[in-house]
């Protein structure tokens, strides 16, 4: 399968399950309840994804470890982050810091 | 606008990355599935760390269900505007939500998710080389900004740490996209915790 067909069979499932998601709860409305083990599973969901997605893709690269000018400008969000500055600008200067060392070295 | 260039930037067809902002409509999903598929991993693993992303709206759901109007299907139509931002701006407390605060902030949001993507695409097409420019970079610093806002307690933050740890050993060793959802697996500590 090309990229572009798993792409578009990926988009297709993607969109079925948040749809799914999303209908579930006012759909069910008053006849399901969750008890507080399943809300602290479902809440906590999302900080072990992202810490996941973060790690692998700024340390991974094609199945190997791949230390680069990636991890500095992640670094650098990281710092701009912690003080304060919109997620924006961060995404921005995350590349702009890569590609500039890349240019350098 | 980052996920239309990011999505260029792998090979993922512009009219797919604008089209799933309009279907899936949900930042950190979306990011998830196309890095995985970028990592050369499988539909199933993509779409499977999608709706773990996603699966807080089944929570978020259940919570504003009752403040929604109509019947079932009209009500599970309505739910299909919840996002973070506009689930949290309608919610009073106390389990009651502003239906119209739910909406008039999810349209805004909306049409600059969707218009932005467009042009992220329409940008990521004349770009030279995404490597020079450092647009890998983007999804990392993306995840890095909603990673924090989710640790708003120390119990998150255990479970970040020991998702990354996970995910990162396991990607070193599995096909890509395995560790990412070996890392979901920490989220279970959730359920053992006492109130």
């Amino acid at each position: 399968m090309s990229l572009a067909e798993k792409a578009w069979l990926t988009v297709a499932l993607c969109a079925i399950s948040a749809f799914a998601v999303r209908a579930f709860g006012p759909f069910f409305v008053g006849t399901r309840e969750f008890g507080p083990r399943t809300v602290g599973v479902l809440s906590l969901l999302p900080a072990a994804l992202l810490a996941a997605l973060v790690v692998t893709e700024t340390l991974i690269h094609d199945g190997d470890l791949d230390v680069d000018a990636r991890l500095a400008g992640v670094a650098f969000a990281g710092i701009l982050l912690w003080r304060e500055v919109s997620v924006a600008w961060v995404v921005i200067a995350a590349a702009a810091v890569t590609a500039a060392l890349r240019l350098a070295f | 606008m980052s996920f239309g260039i990011s999505a260029n930037a792998i090979g993922i067809p512009g009219l797919a990355a604008i089209a799933m902002s309009a279907l899936v409509y949900a930042g950190s999903a979306q990011f998830a599935a196309v890095a995985i598929l970028a990592q050369g991993g499988s539909v199933v693993a993509a779409v499977l760390a999608a709706t773990l992303m996603n699966a807080r709206y089944i929570a978020m759901g259940v919570a504003i269900g009752p403040s929604l109007k109509g019947g079932r299907v009209r009500r599970a139509l309505e739910g299909q505007v919840v996002v973070d931002a506009s689930w949290a701006l309608a919610n009073r407390g106390e389990g009651r939500f502003d239906r119209h605060a739910l909406f008039g902030s999810s349209a805004p949001q909306y049409a600059g998710w969707v218009g932005g993507t467009i042009a992220g695409v329409l940008v990521g097409g004349i770009l030279p080389d995404p490597e020079a420019l450092g647009i890998d970079a983007v999804f990392p610093a993306f995840f890095l900004a909603l990673l924090l806002g989710e640790l708003r307690t120390a119990e998150a933050g255990a479970v970040a740490i020991a998702g990354a740890a996970v995910a990162l050993v396991l990607g070193l060793m599995t096909p890509a996209g395995i560790g990412i959802l070996a890392a979901s697996a920490v989220a279970l500590v959730g359920a053992v915790r006492t109130r």
